[in-house]
């Protein structure tokens, strides 16, 4: 950790809002985006990020130097989105399953199995729409997990640092988040065919 | 190395996170197998997609609002001891102070109806005096007692939900009996369903857990579930991870399980492995389930009474209509059978999503590595739990000695004077 974050944190503890502002500058955005990619809306997006950062000066406090402030920051930010989701209700779609419209009126979603035409991933342009609807599909966990890597670029160690878990609890995790981003995404493709 | 376990190793390749053999395996095997190469290209694609996702930058005005928001949490964290700026922490203060003195009172109604209770059963007198301290201990006991277990259960909470639930359900069908053109029937119906009306609840459930021996754990799993009648709906199974020639399982299985031995089945699985997370619901539909109900049984009257004007019908063009509406009815009465039954099977096998992992590893390292202060942590917690046992001891053994040692001590005071004034009389 570097020495000027340090004299920034230590004046955080004292109650200085500009360094604290300023121990997290280059932070906030992708917290911001941590929060958007997990709720999808750009107001709880907001809300969703500032309070995570208000949690993080308010227990500056607490933080124990074991990791870096960066990991524990972002600890912060992922716990609260999603706590933030899940106090917010937001109806989670999960990709086979029965979903209740109200009523008699019933759904059935389910990812088709066929792997006819293999070379669709290979050929095909992918847009950024198609991705982000693709990665919001995926389950709390794996999206998550893919946010964090593959959007923002996390080693392995610290994913599992922020998300608390093992190394081989965040390999495996993100082996399966891909394997089924891949599906929903040969899925989609085959769709628009 | 086949294809299955190079392509869970490709993660990390491409992540640049796989040590050197894994390495040089990987792309030995690439060389020779178009699959996997295929499958890696595709990977690569979809992560480098991820990667160049832009970010987005936060909306105008957000850095000024965190401004304000921090100046705001700062008055209340930093000044908490100044009553004008910060009332609302204050507020939340006396609230929680209420709840402090309202569970202290509580446990010390607690600790004297147990005592009083115990104080009965060691003495073993019939002496009146102990029937009136019983008489009066009594009412007590219960008053204290919700009182403890107050953080409410799920179960309790749900059926609270349930009479909520059944209420509305009444209000509703008057109204629908009202308006209704079949109100006689329909009114019938409803009071009927009142009586017999069973509840449909689908209790449901996600465990994530850790077990050190995965096979044996799934043996024996299998044994117990089909014990209590239910099924493994879907078992899948894969090496995640090998690890000095052991192969590290995980396990993704839905359980179905007859809904009376669903909370049997969760223990067992809490007894047997590592539990990390859990998350376990139960869903009312009864509601839903017996408005279905009656509008089958509406729409088998009505196609009573189509099947009664059939039989008059003369012309062919009457006929048809009939038959037409016959078969809208006949469909609509399939269709919410079907659902009906699908309720039924969900209310009645409840459904457990357990993913399962194996931690060969992980788990000897933690044990192997107990630290210092992990030790000073469990004597802590030991001690700790042996001064709160003692101080539990002393006070009951205090209370149930209080008949004779309280008048002792007054015998004991009365006496000390007595003793002193004579020393001063002989002085």
């Amino acid at each position: 950790m570097q020495s000027n974050e340090l004299s920034l944190i230590e004046r955080s503890r004292q109650g200085d809002v500009d360094a604290f502002e300023e121990l997290i500058k280059d932070y906030k955005k992708i917290a911001y985006n941590i929060a958007l990619r997990v709720l999808r809306n750009v107001e709880d997006a907001e809300d969703a990020s500032q309070e995570a950062l208000i949690k993080v000066f308010k227990n500056i406090q607490n933080f124990n130097m074991q990791s870096t402030f960066k990991v524990w920051m972002y600890r912060i930010v992922v716990n609260t989105c999603i706590d933030f989701k899940r106090k917010k209700n937001l109806n989670v779609v999960s990709i086979d399953e029965t979903i209740d419209l109200g009523g008699s009126v019933q759904i059935h979603r389910e990812i088709a199995d066929d792997s006819n035409n293999p070379d669709i991933l290979i050929e095909k342009h992918f847009d950024n729409k198609l991705i982000n609807d693709a990665v919001n599909k995926l389950e709390d966990d794996y999206k998550t997990i893919i946010i964090l890597r593959d959007i923002q670029g996390f080693s392995y160690s610290e994913i599992s640092e922020i998300l608390t878990c093992n190394m081989g609890t965040v390999k495996s995790r993100l082996n399966r988040a891909r394997k089924n981003l891949k599906e929903i995404l040969e899925n989609e493709l085959r769709i628009q065919c | 190395m086949n294809c299955d376990e190079i392509r869970n190793l490709i993660f990390s390749y491409i992540d640049n996170e796989a040590d050197e053999d894994e390495k040089l395996l990987i792309e030995e095997h690439i060389e020779n197998c178009d699959e996997c190469k295929k499958e890696l290209e595709e990977y690569r694609k979809i992560i480098k997609a991820l990667n160049d996702l832009p970010d987005e930058e936060p909306p105008a005005g957000y850095c000024k609002r965190l401004h304000e928001k921090l100046l705001n949490s700062k008055v209340t964290v930093f000044k908490d001891e100044s009553v004008i700026e910060s009332n609302t922490p204050k507020k939340r203060k006396s609230k929680y102070g209420w709840v402090k003195y309202a569970s202290l009172a509580a446990a010390v109604v607690l600790v004297f109806t147990v005592a009083a209770i115990n104080n009965l059963k060691l003495s073993g007198m019939k002496s009146t005096e102990n029937n009136i301290a019983y008489d009066s201990a009594e009412p007590s006991a219960p008053q204290a007692a919700p009182r403890a277990e107050s953080p409410a259960e799920l179960k309790s909470y749900s059926v609270r939900g349930n009479e909520f639930a059944d209420q509305d359900y009444n209000n509703q069908e008057r109204i629908a009996s009202e308006e209704s053109g079949y109100a006689g029937v329909k009114d019938k119906i409803s009071t009927m369903s009142l009586d017999t009306r069973e509840m449909k609840i689908i209790k449901s459930g996600t465990i994530y857990a850790q077990t050190e021996d995965y096979d044996n754990f799934l043996k024996d799993l299998e044994d117990k579930i089909s014990s209590l009648g239910g099924f493994i709906e879907n078992n899948n199974t894969e090496v995640y991870q090998v690890h000095n020639d052991n192969k590290l399982m995980y396990g993704n299985l839905k359980l179905r399980i007859p809904q009376e031995s669903f909370y049997e089945l969760i223990s067992y699985l809490e007894s047997f492995t590592e539990v990390r997370r859990k998350n376990v619901s139960e869903n009312d539909v009864t509601k839903e389930y017996y408005e279905k109900d009656n509008k089958v049984k509406n729409l088998e009257i009505q196609e009573q009474h189509l099947r009664d004007l059939f039989e008059k019908a003369q012309t062919v063009e009457e006929m048809l209509q009939i038959e037409n509406e016959l078969r809208r009815i006949r469909t609509e009465i399939d269709a919410l059978n079907i659902s009906l039954a699908d309720i039924n099977d969900r209310a009645a096998m409840s459904t457990i999503n357990l993913e399962v992992e194996e931690v060969k590893g992980a788990a000897f390292t933690i044990k192997g590595e107990k630290s210092v202060w992990e030790r000073a942590r469990e004597g802590f917690i030991n001690t700790v739990n042996s001064i709160v046992r003692g101080f539990g001891n002393f006070i009951v053994s205090i209370i149930s000695a209080a008949p004779i040692v309280v008048p002792a001590a007054i015998i004991f005071i009365i006496l000390l004077f007595r003793i002193k004034k004579y020393w001063k009389k002989k002085i």
